[in-house]
């Protein structure tokens, strides 16, 4: 019968745990900032205009950041310079009360100098009313050609895909090791 | 061992070294003195083969005006700083500056220097330059000319200055295409200075070798960027202006800025190409700003994108630098340095040893350094370790050596 310090297959199987939860490990500090929401959210309809506008981000951005927000009227409703706090965007509005879709163009760069841009609209009063389109060829994003991120106005998905992708290596990894535990336990 | 084999017995061998060394010695005796009595045009002739191109262009000494800053960057740098030792008279300072002068006048022509100690080491001159400059304690303390004195430059919030790469008394730039004709100068100025100032530290830098790249290709820089576009040449009209100084007793001088800028490349690796260009403003392909074609277009900072967002980031390093301003402008004569330094994952402490050259520091470099501190997002990738200010004498005529109006 042979003896060992500890049982091999347990080594084995621990140093997969260990590189398995190596992946769930947190990016590298610097990663592309992507936009995981805003206040208001896309396609909200408030009652009223609301005195300032957020977006928060995946990452810490690098300041300056820019904010751009048209009223329904094709006026220009933004007051004062954006203000980045870690991940967090801020733009204080003009006092309007004027009803309708506005337009909320947002540029912000991640600390390793990737932009990330697009547009979010939002409507204030019962409905969407069609005043003047806001600024820009549409109110969806659209990704431009060659340039960094597409604009993203929804939660950014690719990082609920990393995490699947990550789910499903460690997957395989443990499989793979209880494979190979259970066929040393056949050998012994 | 049989004596058959064994041919070089003891005795033989010290015959054969005593005959030796007595011929070296004899012979030496007559080049040194050949070289002391005839002058060091009869010392040393080239090669009989064709002189290559590369090491037989020369670029003049004497004039009004240095060489080394208006002539074509050549590939290699070598900057000297010297401290003059404590308690060093005026006087003394023009004796050396006439040791240097002359130096540098002879190596400049493909000539040793005197009593120069390896004369074969000056055959090829590759547009060897030697500039010499005066810090702040110097012009303040020994220099006649008022408008020859210069200023230290004020702290800006992004430095980290290290003392090592500090002021100094002298700067000495030597400047050439070969690296050997680089250290051969540098050899013979370190040794005429020995008795007078200390060196405290030396700055080596490099371009491309020359041929690799077509003349008049703006170099890169260790972060790959195209560094120096939008750079005064002698054939602009604003470069006099620009450069050289009309202030009474030091026509013709200038005045340089000495930064010694780190490039974090470890955290470079983490910004990819669309970031990179982001932060500079300009293509990394062929350095043409984003709102351009190539590389001398204009940079357009007014155009905006179909958000309304300007194409070049208002925080971007070409839109801080650029001035409205047509005074906020210099000659920029830049060389990469890479040493090693093990205190680093790479094991190598890279970047760029800034040399900017202006008729007035403070009017032409200070604003831009000082925009440039306040926001650039470059500065998340790169730290100035070393600052210096020097002035620039005029040139010298044949007979003359540098500053030698100005020590009076």
């Amino acid at each position: 019968m042979r003896t060992h310090p500890t049982p091999r297959p347990r080594r084995l199987l621990a140093a997969v745990l260990l590189a398995a939860a190596a992946l769930w490990a947190p990016a590298p500090a610097w990663a592309h900032a992507q936009l995981a929401g805003s206040t208001p959210a896309l396609g909200q309809v408030l009652d009223e205009p609301p005195a300032e506008v957020s977006l928060q981000f995946t990452d810490r951005v690098a300041a300056p950041a820019y904010v751009v927000v048209t009223a329904p009227d094709g006026s220009a409703a933004t007051v004062g310079s954006p203000q980045v706090a870690g991940d967090t965007v801020t733009q204080a509005l003009t006092s309007t009360d004027l009803e309708g879709t506005y337009a909320m163009a947002y540029r912000a760069v991640s600390e390793d100098g990737h932009p990330v841009t697009g547009e979010i609209t939002f409507s204030v009063g019962r409905a969407l009313r069609a005043a003047t389109p806001p600024r820009g060829p549409a109110t969806a994003p659209s990704p431009t050609a060659g340039a960094g991120d597409p604009a993203a106005t929804e939660p950014a998905s690719g990082w609920s895909d990393l995490r699947l992708e990550i789910g499903v290596a460690a997957s395989l990894l443990l499989g793979a090791a209880a494979l190979v535990v259970a066929s040393r336990r056949v050998d012994d | 061992m049989d004596a058959s084999t064994h041919r070089w017995g003891r005795r033989r061998l010290l015959q054969t070294g005593a005959v030796a060394l007595g011929s070296a010695g004899a012979g030496w005796s007559a080049a040194s003195a050949a070289a002391h009595v005839s002058g060091p045009a009869a010392a040393v002739t080239p090669p009989p083969a064709t002189r290559p191109t590369v090491g037989g262009r020369t670029v003049a000494f004497h004039g009004p005006h240095q060489a080394g800053i208006a002539t074509p960057a050549q590939s290699h740098l070598s900057l000297l700083g010297l401290d003059l030792h404590p308690r060093l008279e005026g006087e003394a300072l023009s004796r050396l500056m006439t040791l240097l002068s002359d130096d540098a006048a002879r190596l400049s022509r493909g000539l040793p220097a005197l009593a120069d100690t390896e004369p074969e080491l000056a055959v090829h001159p590759a547009r060897l330059t030697v500039t010499f400059g005066f810090g702040p304690r110097v012009t303040a303390e020994m220099v006649t000319a008022a408008a020859g004195r210069v200023r230290a430059l004020p702290a800006f919030r992004t430095d980290r200055l290290e003392e090592g790469w500090g002021q100094t008394d002298l700067v000495v730039q030597v400047c050439a295409d070969d690296p050997m004709t680089v250290a051969h100068a540098r050899r013979m100025l370190l040794m005429d200075a020995r008795a007078f100032a200390r060196l405290r530290w030396q700055q080596d830098g490099f371009r491309n070798a020359v041929g690799t790249t077509s003349e008049g290709t703006t170099m890169r820089n260790v972060m790959g960027q195209v560094d120096g576009t939008s750079n005064p040449v002698e054939a602009d009209p604003e470069f006099a202006r620009l450069t050289w100084s009309d202030a009474p007793g030091f026509e013709g001088g200038t005045f340089l800025a000495v930064r010694r800028i780190r490039a974090r490349l470890d955290a470079w690796d983490a910004v990819d190409r669309t970031g990179r260009e982001l932060v500079m403003g300009r293509r990394l392909d062929n350095g043409a700003p984003l709102t351009g074609a190539g590389e001398h277009d204009v940079p357009d900072l007014e155009q905006t994108d179909e958000l309304g967002f300007p194409v070049i980031d208002p925080a971007s390093h070409v839109a801080r630098a650029r001035s409205a301003n047509p005074d906020e402008t210099f000659v920029r004569r830049s060389y990469n340095y890479a040493v090693p330094d093990p205190s680093r994952g790479s094991g190598e402490d890279t970047g760029l040893v800034f040399l900017a050259y202006a008729a007035d520091l403070e009017r032409q470099f200070v604003p831009v350094q000082a925009r440039l501190a306040e926001l650039d997002r470059l500065n998340a990738w790169v730290t100035t370790i070393g600052s210096a200010v020097y002035a620039v004498p005029p040139g010298a005529a044949e007979g003359e050596h540098v500053a030698q109006r100005m020590l009076g």
